[in-house]
């Protein structure tokens, strides 16, 4: 998998208590205590979609609108 | 007539049963209830059984059928729902005490085609909670064990589906597959499950997981079965955003076409090296390809990106929609999901909205790079899975990422992609091969799973879950 380098493996409880604040989640002690060991999970998988693209590297659900009837090819 | 009460039998026989009357539409739904009665309390395939509705429902079909008035080659069989489709007047409740009085006033597009078909639905079959959280034991109902040993996971999350099949408590079955959920619990079983194209079934009406990832598709007991019920659910359904209006092609007659002069591709590095199989699920799989040579296929490889690229990709947008989808739930009454599905919803609060359109930028390319290496062939083949089914007990929140599988880069593609059975382990514990085609050609992949079937005899073995050895069941009807 391609890693991010900035993008730490591991987080310290300050850290988890600002991702739950903006989250706006008020999890019990042992939800709390499961997502902060989950977060290895999280960095990894972020870690490995964020990669210098280029301009034309647009997302997969960019949608197209239906042409109307006549106007198709 | 009554039927073996451990044979199972598909669609395609129990259509030439019932029109030639050598068994009628009541009589087929008790054979499969009488498996109810006699395997449901080890294997814990349902949530809600409609058991006198069916009965109700046969007794209509079976004087339609008199009266020389078959709806479809699905008239008069019993099915199963996995319970996140939603069913008009009958409790829906995705296996979760978040929807455990939810009844909805509609049926989902698939079940009002089913049902059109003169299918006879049986009930609504376990799932993992909201298709993520399992196997759990923290919910109002237990979860599916599988029928060729109880103490293993028959996979998730179409758990009750694969168990239902393979039992033959229900002769074809509803799943769905986000991540894997239809072929999982198919290869884990030991049945045939078809993840179409996105697109080509209706998800309206199917308690969402992930918008852009779900798949709808059926599981049966043989690939044939597979494309019989696909041929009464596929279409453009205009109430579905992601509908693809695509001509329906005849699945039935393309089953003949077999796979001599197929081009086959092998993505050998996925299950070699980025998350290598066991050695037994190995040599099950270059024996599978061995019959598929046999049959006029030519394989070669290819080489794609790493195998956690196409699962990291899933995973950011699989978790970041179904995060969105149970956000307000999550932050107003957790207590009421079990721990799996918390655990694994919440971790998507983590990721940021430019983390999300990183993963549909990734997913672009990736699309883009398969259907490079797939433009000089027909077929993609690997295994489904890298193993047999694991115990239920004892797993962890987050096993998908850590020993990932090969079956999420086609969520990511959007391809449609069959397991049908390929042999068992030692223990007697089912193996699954995966057959992933162009877009909307779901009859190539249903043709090749076809001709391997054909020309194995994995489905003379039969489950039977109160005896938990892979050869004692009776052969097939």
């Amino acid at each position: 998998m391609t890693t991010d380098p900035n993008m730490t493996a591991t987080l310290s409880d300050s850290e988890v208590d600002t991702l739950i604040r903006r989250s706006g989640l008020s999890p019990d002690a042992e939800l709390r205590s499961a997502l902060h060991a989950s977060w290895t999970h999280a960095a990894q998988v972020t870690s490995a979609v964020r990669k210098p693209r280029p301009h034309s590297a647009e997302p997969a659900h960019v949608f197209a609108l239906p042409v109307p009837p006549g106007q198709q090819l | 007539m009554t039927l073996p009460d451990t044979a199972v039998p598909t669609i395609a026989q129990a259509r030439r049963m019932l029109s030639g009357r050598e068994i009628s539409v009541p009589e087929l739904v008790e054979a499969c209830l009488s498996r109810v009665a006699a395997y449901e309390d080890t294997v814990h395939a349902f949530v809600t059984r409609t058991i006198e509705t069916a009965r109700a429902e046969a007794r209509t079909l079976q004087a339609e059928l008199d009266a020389g008035r078959p709806r479809s080659p699905l008239h008069g069989i019993p099915i199963g729902l996995k319970d996140i489709y939603d069913t008009q007047g009958v409790l829906t409740t995705a296996h979760s005490k978040v929807l455990e009085d939810n009844i909805p006033a509609e049926d989902a597009t698939t079940v009002t085609r089913l049902r059109q078909a003169g299918t006879v639905s049986l009930g609504k079959l376990s799932t993992w909670e909201f298709a993520i959280g399992g196997p759990s034991f923290d919910l109002p109902w237990p979860p599916a064990t599988n029928p060729w040993n109880s103490d293993h996971d028959p996979g998730g999350s179409s758990s009750g589906t694969g168990a239902a099949v393979a039992t033959g408590m229900v002769i074809a079955g509803m799943g769905t597959d986000t991540g894997g959920s239809i072929r999982i619990p198919a290869a884990r079983c030991g049945i045939a499950g078809l993840k179409p194209t996105y697109g080509r079934v209706s998800r309206r009406g199917v308690i969402p997981l992930a918008w852009s990832l779900d798949h709808a598709g059926p599981m049966c007991w043989t690939t044939e079965d597979c494309a019989l019920m696909l041929q009464e659910i596929a279409g453009h359904d205009p109430l579905d955003p992601a509908s693809a209006r695509a001509a329906v092609p005849d699945y039935t007659t393309a089953l003949a076409q077999g796979i001599r002069g197929k081009r086959i591709v092998v993505p050998r590095h996925f299950f070699e090296t980025d998350s290598p199989a066991d050695a037994d699920c190995l040599a099950a799989f270059e024996e599978a390809l061995g019959v598929l040579r046999s049959l006029g296929a030519t394989v070669t490889g290819i080489r794609l990106s790493p195998l956690q690229d196409y699962v990291a990709c899933q995973t950011v947008i699989s978790r970041s929609e179904s995060y969105t989808g149970h956000e307000i739930n999550l932050k107003t009454r957790p207590g009421d999901y079990g721990r799996f599905a918390r655990e694994r919803i919440t971790l998507g609060a983590f990721y940021t909205a430019a983390d999300y359109l990183q993963a549909q930028r990734r997913r672009r390319e990736l699309s883009a790079e398969f259907a490079r290496a797939m433009s000089g062939a027909d077929l993609c083949v690997l295994p489904t899975l890298p193993g047999g089914a694991p115990p239920m007990r004892g797993q962890s929140t987050h096993a998908m990422l850590e020993r990932p599988l090969y079956v999420q880069p086609f969520n990511v593609t959007g391809s449609p992609a069959l397991s049908v059975c390929n042999g068992f382990s030692p223990a007697g514990l089912p193996f699954g091969l995966q057959i992933v085609g162009h877009p909307f050609d779901e009859a190539g992949v249903l043709a090749a799973g076809h001709a391997y079937e054909q020309a194995t005899a994995w489905r003379a073995r039969h489950a039977n879950p109160l005896h938990p050895s892979p050869w004692a069941a009776a052969p097939a009807v």
